[in-house]
C-alpha cells in the first residue's frame, strides 16, 4: 500500500463554508487567509458564443484571468482548462433570444474572488456563494475559490503539499468524490484528505463524544458525534442562521422608514443629529440586486456585531427595556440609540415562533435551538444521551452574540430531563469561528497522520471511490 | 486505526490485562509519548483510593485512564472497570486533539470495560456521578 511520507512539507487546510472561506497551513492555529465565499461575476452577453465576432469579448476577458494568476507556469494553464470545461458545462442553446440574468444559460465572464474584489462595485456583477445547505452546488464557483486560496492567497504550489479539507456531516457521496478528483486530476495534490467539521470542532474541543451546535449565516445544525463518528439520524439542521437574521434587522429598519445605503452608494455625507434624517449625497452607481443585498448585508453584519445581544434569561419587555441602549450609525449618517430592537433579533434564534416576523412557509416550521438541540439527542440511543447533554460545543460566528452562551444553558436546563448540561463555548474567537478549520490543522500537523492521507498512488488504483473508505 | 493515526507502545495491553486478571494494579494512567507517536503507560498503582486517583489527573494536561472500580449494593460487592478520557477545558487546543483524535487506539485495545466516562472537569469523573453511570 503506498502512503504518503512527506511529513517535512506542511499540508494546506481548507475550510470553505457558506459565508467564509479559511485557508492556511497545517499545525498553524489561525488560518492564514480567511476570505469570504461569495464569487462575483459578469455574465457575457447572451449572443457572444453564437456569433464569431462577438466570440472577441470573451476572449479579452479569458486572456484577463489568466494574465491575473500568478506566475506558476503550470497553473495558468489550468485555469485556461478550467475555463474551458466551465463553458462545457453551461451549454448556450442555440437561437436563445436575450436571456435574462441568472439564468443558467448564460455564460459568465471573469470571476472576482476575495474581499477587495466582490465589494468592489461593478455593474452588472453577479454575488453569489456556491455553498448551500452546506453542501457545494455551483462548482465553477468553487473551483474558483480554490484557485483564489491556493494561488493567490497562499501562493503554494498545491503539487508540493497533501491537502485536507473540512466537509459538512450530511454531504454526499457524489459530492466527496468529485472533490477527490478535483484534488487529484486538476490540482494535481500529491496526497488528500476529507474530514467532518463536527468532528474535527469536537476533537479540538477535546471530546471524542459531542453535541456539536454549529450555527454560520446560511443555518444552524446540531450534529451528534459518538467516539469520533457523526451519528447520522441525529443530525438536525435549519435554514436558520446569521443571514435571516440580518434580513430581519433590514425588515426592521425599513419598517421604521430608513433605507439602509450601503457604502458604496455614499459620495458625502454630513453628520446629523440622533435620529434624524441623513444629510447625504449619492453616488449614481447602478447594481445588480445580490451586489446591492451583499453590501446591504455587510452593513447590517457589522450592525448585529456592535449592538445586538442575547437575553441571558426569558425575553422579558419590561426588562429589556430597562437595559441600556447602544447607538449604531449607518454608512448614510442615520444614527440612533437601539434598545428593545437589538435584543429582538437575536432572540429568534430561541424563539423563532414569536420573534421571526413575516415568516416564510418553510420557516414557520422553525423551532429554537434549545428544542433542536433537545430533538437531536433524543433521536439517539439512550445511552449516548448522558454524554452528549454533558458535552455540547458550541461553534459558529452566529454563536458570538453577548449572552448567547448563557442564555442556551440557561434554556437547555429549563427543559424537562434528567440530563447534566454542559455547554463548552470556546471564549477565544478565532476557536469558535475557525474550530473546524483549526481541528484539521493540527491533525494534519501529526507526524502519524501520513498514513491516513489518500495517497495519488492508491488514487490511481482504485479511483475516486476511495474517499468513501479512508475518510469516513 | 484512531483518526490521528498514533500506535500504542507494547506495554499498554499488558498492564492492563494484569489489572483486570490479576488484580496487579488498582488504576492505570496513560498518556502520549512526547513525539505525540504513541499511547505510553504514564503510571500503573497497585493500591489507592479514588482520591488520589483524581489527584493524578493533571488540571492543564489530557491523560486516558482505568480504574478498577469497587462498590457495594445491599447484595453484595461488585467491581466494574472504567476508562477515562481526561480533558480539562484549560488544556491546550493541540493536546485536547490529540488525546480526543487518538482515543480509539487505546480502547478499541481494552477488552473488558465496563464504562466509559469523558471528563472535562473534575465534577464529570466524580465517584458519585461515575457510580450514577454504572448503576444507571
Amino acid at each position: 500500500m503506498g502512503t504518503y511520507g512527506g511529513d517535512e512539507v506542511a499540508a494546506l487546510v481548507l475550510s470553505v463554508g457558506h459565508t467564509w472561506t479559511q485557508a492556511g497551513y497545517g499545525g498553524e492555529d489561525t488560518p492564514k487567509s480567511i476570505f469570504p465565499t461569495s464569487v462575483g461575476w459578469v455574465d457575457l452577453p447572451a449572443e457572444a458564443d453564437q456569433g464569431d465576432d462577438a466570440d472577441n469579448s470573451e476572449d479579452t476577458q479569458m486572456q484577463d484571468v489568466s494574465q491575473s494568476s500568478p506566475q506558476h507556469g503550470a497553473d495558468s494553464n489550468n485555469i485556461h482548462k478550467k475555463d474551458a470545461d466551465g463553458g462545457d458545462l453551461n451549454p448556450q442553446p442555440v437561437g436563445a433570444a436575450p436571456v435574462p440574468r441568472k439564468n443558467k444559460t448564460t455564460k459568465r465572464g471573469k470571476y472576482y474572488v476575495g474581499d477587495g474584489e466582490i465589494s468592489c462595485w461593478r455593474p452588472d456583477m453577479e454575488i453569489k456563494s456556491p455553498i448551500k445547505d452546506g453542501l457545494i452546488e455551483d462548482w465553477d464557483a468553487l473551483e474558483q475559490i480554490w484557485d483564489h486560496a491556493f494561488l493567490k492567497r497562499l501562493r503554494c504550489d498545491p503539487t508540493e503539499h497533501p491537502l485536507i479539507i473540512t466537509e459538512s456531516s450530511w454531504n454526499t457521496r457524489e459530492i466527496r468524490e468529485k472533490l477527490t478528483e478535483l484534488a487529484f486530476e486538476k490540482y494535481n495534490f500529491p496526497a488528500f484528505f476529507v474530514a467532518k467539521d463536527a468532528v474535527m470542532t469536537a476533537f479540538a474541543a477535546g471530546r471524542p463524544h459531542a453535541l456539536v451546535v454549529d450555527s454560520g449565516g446560511d443555518m444552524t445544525s446540531v450534529v451528534p458525534v459518538y467516539d469520533g463518528y457523526v451519528l447520522r439520524k441525529g443530525i438536525m439542521r435549519q435554514s436558520l442562521g446569521g443571514d435571516v437574521l440580518s434580513e430581519q434587522v433590514l425588515n426592521q429598519f425599513q419598517s421604521n422608514g430608513i433605507d439602509v445605503v450601503p457604502q458604496y452608494l455614499v459620495a458625502k455625507k454630513s453628520p446629523v443629529e440622533v435620529g434624524q434624517k441623513p444629510i447625504v449625497t449619492l453616488r449614481d452607481r447602478p447594481a445588480t440586486p445580490s451586489f446591492h443585498k451583499m453590501m446591504q448585508m455587510r452593513v447590517i453584519h457589522d450592525y448585529k456585531e456592535s449592538v445586538c445581544q442575547v437575553a441571558e434569561s426569558t425575553y422579558n419587555e419590561q426588562n429589556i427595556n430597562s437595559r441600556p441602549q447602544k447607538p449604531f450609525e449607518l454608512p448614510d449618517g442615520y444614527n440612533s440609540n437601539f434598545g428593545a430592537d437589538r435584543f429582538k433579533v437575536p432572540e429568534i434564534m430561541f424563539n423563532p415562533k414569536d420573534f421571526l416576523k413575516n415568516p416564510t412557509p418553510e420557516q414557520e416550521n422553525f423551532v429554537g435551538l434549545p428544542k433542536l438541540i433537545f430533538n437531536s439527542a433524543q433521536s439517539c440511543d439512550i445511552d449516548f444521551r448522558p454524554t452528549l447533554f454533558g458535552s455540547v460545543v458550541l461553534t459558529g460566528g452566529n454563536t458570538l452574540f453577548p449572552g448567547f452562551a448563557d442564555r442556551l444553558h440557561w434554556e437547555l436546563n429549563s427543559i424537562p430531563h434528567s440530563y447534566k448540561v454542559k455547554l463548552h463555548a470556546p471564549g477565544n474567537t478565532v476557536e469558535r469561528k475557525c474550530g473546524s478549520w483549526l481541528g484539521g490543522s493540527i491533525i494534519a500537523s501529526l507526524g502519524t497522520f501520513h498514513q491516513l492521507w489518500i495517497s495519488r498512488k492508491e488514487y490511481d488504483e482504485t479511483g475516486s471511490s476511495i474517499v468513501n473508505k479512508k475518510c469516513v | 486505526m484512531s483518526l490521528s493515526g498514533v500506535s500504542l507502545q507494547k506495554g499498554c495491553v499488558e498492564s492492563f490485562t494484569e489489572l483486570k486478571l490479576k488484580k496487579a494494579h488498582k488504576f492505570i494512567i496513560y498518556k502520549l509519548s512526547d513525539d505525540l507517536k504513541e499511547i505510553v503507560v504514564d503510571k500503573a498503582v497497585s493500591a489507592g483510593t479514588y482520591d488520589e486517583f483524581l489527584a493524578e489527573l493533571p488540571v492543564d494536561q489530557c491523560r486516558y485512564a482505568v480504574y478498577d472500580f469497587d462498590y457495594t449494593l445491599p447484595d453484595g460487592e461488585r467491581n466494574k472497570i472504567v476508562f477515562y478520557t481526561w480533558s480539562p477545558d484549560d488544556a491546550k487546543t493541540r493536546t485536547k486533539m490529540v488525546y480526543s483524535s487518538s482515543k480509539d487506539a487505546l480502547r478499541k485495545a481494552l477488552q473488558g470495560v465496563a464504562i466509559e466516562i469523558q471528563g472535562t472537569d473534575l465534577d464529570e469523573v466524580a465517584h458519585d456521578t461515575v457510580l450514577e453511570r454504572i448503576r444507571r
